[in-house]
């Protein structure tokens, strides 16, 4: 593919392998990302996409290969030289049920990051700046003292996002954000994403089984199956022209509105 | 409770309302729950008993008067210091019992305490690190267990001083393997739950995430099991001057009074009835008490103990 | 009693005039969450009928009603007639020969509705020797038939299996092998594919549509996945809110819906469109059970909502052939453009 027409990409990842014992997991997974593009990770479960994901951040550690992010490879970092970098890197998990803390009102949950990283922002700057962020993902201010308990799914998603955000970062990785939510709460949660995407402008790692949704939001997709990308390329390309056998089961299988496929074909 | 700080200057409205919510909610919560408040003002009347009453009951406690030996109980005749009746030696029961809160208190509060604290950092850190450290830390916790407590307590009192403070730590090390134990399995749980993974992703070093994510939510359960402990110990300790390594006259507890009024159960059945119903009550108080903070503490089931206020109204804020 | 007990010989013709199901008024209650408010239902003998629902719109508690299989403190009010007789009210001993012959169902987890302790095989020999008192050795073989029907390769290998050592796909296989082992003439499938992979899914939604075609089975497919309804059912069922808000043939609902609820799922649906700014979201919440609606429940969310929506309850009306709507103005909605 042309990378010169995508500029200097923000992230590199090459001969990426993770093994959980005799289990490859990850094997030699080679791809880059250029600025403000949105790249889709597809393949089942137990394809190792979320591997990826959780490699990628060091919250899991590869076993070999390098991921580079602007010039610096992550891999040779130590745990504490990797802590500030953490700053520019966040995710958004699957599921808001899980991944908000039970014990802390939004307001908490939101601030989190810069208790972190404490230089980011200084303390009395703090509510403010909830305020925006709360309104950035359309939550009302009310909802500040709010354990997450009291909070429809997509109010949980969307105060995932604002904590995200709160670091502004350069690459936010999506892991399922919407598969946990309810249909109707889907396509909220996806405009909201891509428009602060268009807004903000960061890179995006989009992790999905979802290939209708795909197709929708992604510049490229990764074709990921058993630790390995079988295909990489152009959304458009992928969808009209899979070169992949798998990447063609996986776009057969997946149901679409028109329907009739597998009661025609069957 | 820093972000209310924080945020109520720049909106107050914010700042006062969780205030408000923290203030009225939590006391008003248990106003609500008449067995919790019951039990909040029983513990509360003993422990001003013990800190008030014990220093004027001192010298009465111990003051022997043979001719009042077995005087029965709920009788005025001889004043209001023996309403609860006396013992072998004529002590007033009402004294020894009044003094007895302070010294159990103290002991017991103490050594549960130790043990809490330390048990659960212990098991805290063990669960979270996992690995060497962990089957280090388990090892040495197995050890405790199986060496019996009395026998441990009985061969460390005998080479030390029998002293409160003795008293304290071998209570304490003896049961620590329990919040060792319920600490490490819930952190060990705990630790693979996705907001966990969060916090690593945002950059918290693992201090932060034993402090701040896992140990709110390891915390009411320690703290329920210590409630139930407090009975255990205050027993504990009465075992240990049984056996004349624990307290010594004239310092005496509740678990002395009874240990010593055992041998005339059937004679003078108040000198064991009344201090062993003052360890009851204090433990049963302790326990439904720490049974409603675990309720009332957790957002989930508080905002079904209290008529939340609507979400549209917070949501037009 | 009598129609049950001839759940073998399965006539599509003779059931034609009647339905097979037939649900009236039926209302589901745990406490204050009122689950199921209400809904009437029909399913013909061979007809395959999907309900959509998001979660809490009450759907799957109205399969496990129509199979009595709501504990207490859940309370069912209402008539749920299987084949010419009431199920509501009857107890476990009563409902035994309904259940295999007449109904059976499959659900979402199938790790859950195995038992790991029996091999696969023991368990679906022994649903064949106690129901059908077939001798084991003719059990064994029919249970390796019915492996082999629902796609298990090495059949008679696996058959000494247990749960855990299967994929979700296979294993959810065989929870359909043991709901048709008894040849029912009504299946409810609550989610059986939300739990599995989209290539796994194509397969499993590929063999319920084959069983049903080959046995003449009724299929009652409960789902939140539009796109998996269109894949198995002919006649849709929309619930919202513990209540049907539109049924009809399923391609012309998804043509031209006739309530907001439906035309507003399609349009936030990601296969819809071509490119994200062209989704529709759905404003607002899923709908919260203990509610209590004076008027439409979809009327706070509904984007053309009036006073007259949040004031009176919309009934479900026919508003074509075979199509019926809950709103006042399903007439506008159908024909919108």
């Amino acid at each position: 593919m042309p990378a010169e027409e995508r500029g200097e990409p923000v992230f590199r990842v090459e001969g990426l392998t993770k093994h959980f014992g005799s289990v490859v997991a990850l094997d030699d997974i080679n791809f880059d990302i250029a600025q403000g593009e949105i790249l889709a990770v597809v393949g089942e479960s137990g394809s190792g996409k979320s591997t990826l994901a959780r490699t990628i951040l060091r919250l899991l550690d590869a076993t070999s290969g390098s991921i580079v992010y602007r010039g610096q490879d992550l891999l040779k970092l130590s745990p504490r030289q990797m802590r500030p970098v953490r700053r520019h890197l966040q995710m958004i998990f699957q599921d808001p049920y899980a991944s908000l803390h039970p014990r802390r009102t939004v307001a908490e949950l939101v601030s989190e990051p810069w208790r972190v990283h404490k230089s980011v922002l200084e303390r009395r700057r703090w509510p403010e700046k909830i305020r925006e962020l709360l309104g950035q993902v359309g939550l009302p201010e009310g909802y500040a003292n709010y354990y997450p308990a009291r909070l429809s799914g997509g109010e949980r998603q969307r105060v995932a996002i604002a904590r995200a955000l709160a670091l502004q970062p350069d690459l936010l990785i999506l892991d399922e954000p919407v598969s946990a939510l309810d249909v109707s709460i889907q396509a909220q949660v996806i405009k909201l994403l891509m428009r602060l995407q268009e807004e903000i402008g960061f890179t995006c790692i989009f992790i999905s089984h979802d290939l209708a949704l795909v197709r929708l939001l992604a510049h490229r997709v990764i074709v990921m199956h058993r630790g390995q990308i079988v295909e990489q390329g152009e959304t458009q390309k992928i969808f009209d022209a899979p070169a992949h056998d798998y990447t063609r089961l996986l776009l057969d299988s997946s149901p679409s509105l028109a329907g009739e496929k597998v009661r025609r074909a069957g | 409770m820093t972000i209310t700080q924080t945020l109520a200057p720049a909106r107050p409205t914010l700042g006062i309302r969780l205030k408000s919510t923290f203030s009225t909610g939590r006391l008003g919560l248990l106003m609500h729950s008449p067995l919790a408040l019951a039990s909040a003002l029983t513990l509360f009347v003993l422990v001003l008993v013990a800190t008030i009453g014990a220093p004027f009951a001192q010298d009465v406690a111990n003051m022997q008067n043979l001719r009042l030996r077995f005087f029965p109980p709920f009788s005025l005749s001889h004043g209001w210091l023996y309403v609860l009746g006396a013992d072998a030696l004529g002590r007033s029961m009402l004294a020894q019992l009044v003094v007895g809160a302070r010294t159990s208190f103290i002991v017991a509060g103490a050594a549960v305490g130790l043990a809490t604290i330390v048990g659960t950092a212990i098991g805290l850190v063990s669960g979270f690190l996992g690995g060497w450290v962990d089957a280090a830390l388990m090892r040495i916790s197995d050890i405790i267990v199986t060496v019996p407590s009395l026998l441990l307590a009985l061969a460390v009192l005998f080479v030390l001083e029998p002293s409160v403070i003795n008293l304290v730590m071998v209570l304490a090390i003896g049961r620590l393997p329990i919040y060792l134990r319920v600490s490490r399995a819930q952190t060990l749980e705990l630790r693979e739950r996705v907001f966990v993974e969060a916090s690593r992703a945002i950059g918290a070093s693992d201090f932060s995430i034993i402090w701040r994510d896992i140990r709110p939510l390891v915390m009411p359960t320690v703290l329920t099991v210590a409630m139930l402990e407090l009975a255990m110990v205050m027993l504990a300790a009465a075992g240990l001057s049984f056996l004349g390594v624990g307290l010594q006259r004239p310092d005496v507890d509740w678990g002395t009074i009874v240990s010593e009024g055992r041998e005339y159960l059937t004679r003078a059945w108040w000198a064991t009835v009344f201090p062993g119903m003052a360890i009851v009550i204090t433990a049963l108080a302790a326990n439904l008490l720490s049974n409603w903070l675990r309720a009332s503490g957790d957002p989930l089931q508080a905002t079904a103990l209290v008529a939340a206020p609507s979400r549209d109204e917070d949501a037009r804020k | 009693m009598s129609a049950l007990a001839m759940g073998d010989d399965i006539t599509v013709s003779s059931s034609a005039r009647e339905p097979l199901l037939a649900i009236r008024d039926l209302r589901v209650e745990f406490g204050p969450v009122q689950a199921v408010r209400g809904i009437d239902l029909a399913v013909k003998a061979g007809e395959s009928v999907a309900i959509l629902g998001e979660s809490g719109s009450g759907k799957s508690v109205t399969g496990k009603a129509i199979m009595g299989l709501i504990n207490p403190p859940g309370v069912v009010r209402g008539s749920v007639r299987f084949a010419g007789s009431e199920l509501v009210g009857r107890s476990e001993a009563e409902l035994r020969p309904v259940r295999g012959p007449g109904l059976a169902m499959v659900f979402q987890d199938s790790l859950d509705a195995l038992n790991p302790v029996f091999s696969v095989g023991e368990q679906i020999i022994e649903i064949l020797t106690v129901r059908l008192r077939r001798q084991r050795g003719k059990a064994r073989a029919e249970a390796i038939a019915l492996m082999e029907q629902v796609g298990i390769p090495n059949a008679e290998k696996r058959l000494c299996d247990y749960p855990h050592q299967f994929s979700g796909g296979m294993r959810q296989r065989i929870c359909i092998a043991m709901a048709i082992a008894l040849k029912p003439r009504l299946l409810i499938a609550d989610e059986p594919t939300t739990a599995l992979d989209v290539t796994v899914q194509a397969g499993i939604l590929k063999l319920i549509n084959e069983l049903q075609r080959e046995t003449g089975m009724a299929l009652l497919f409960v789902t939140h996945d539009l796109a998996v309804a269109r894949e198995v059912a002919e006649h849709l069922v929309v619930m919202y809110a513990g209540r049907i808000v539109e049924q009809g043939p399923i391609d012309e609902l998804f043509a031209r819906p006739a309530h907001p609820y439906t035309r507003a799922l399609l349009s936030s649906n990601p296969g819809s469109v071509r490119h994200w700014s062209d989704l529709q979201p759905i404003t607002g919440n899923p709908p919260d059970k203990t509610t209590v609606y004076k008027g439409c429940a979809f009327a706070p969310r509904c984007p053309r909502a009036v006073a007259q929506c949040v004031e009176v309850p919309p009934g479900l009306r026919t508003i074509a052939e075979g199509r019926d709507a809950r709103c006042h103005f399903a007439e506008e909605v159908l024909h919108a453009r």
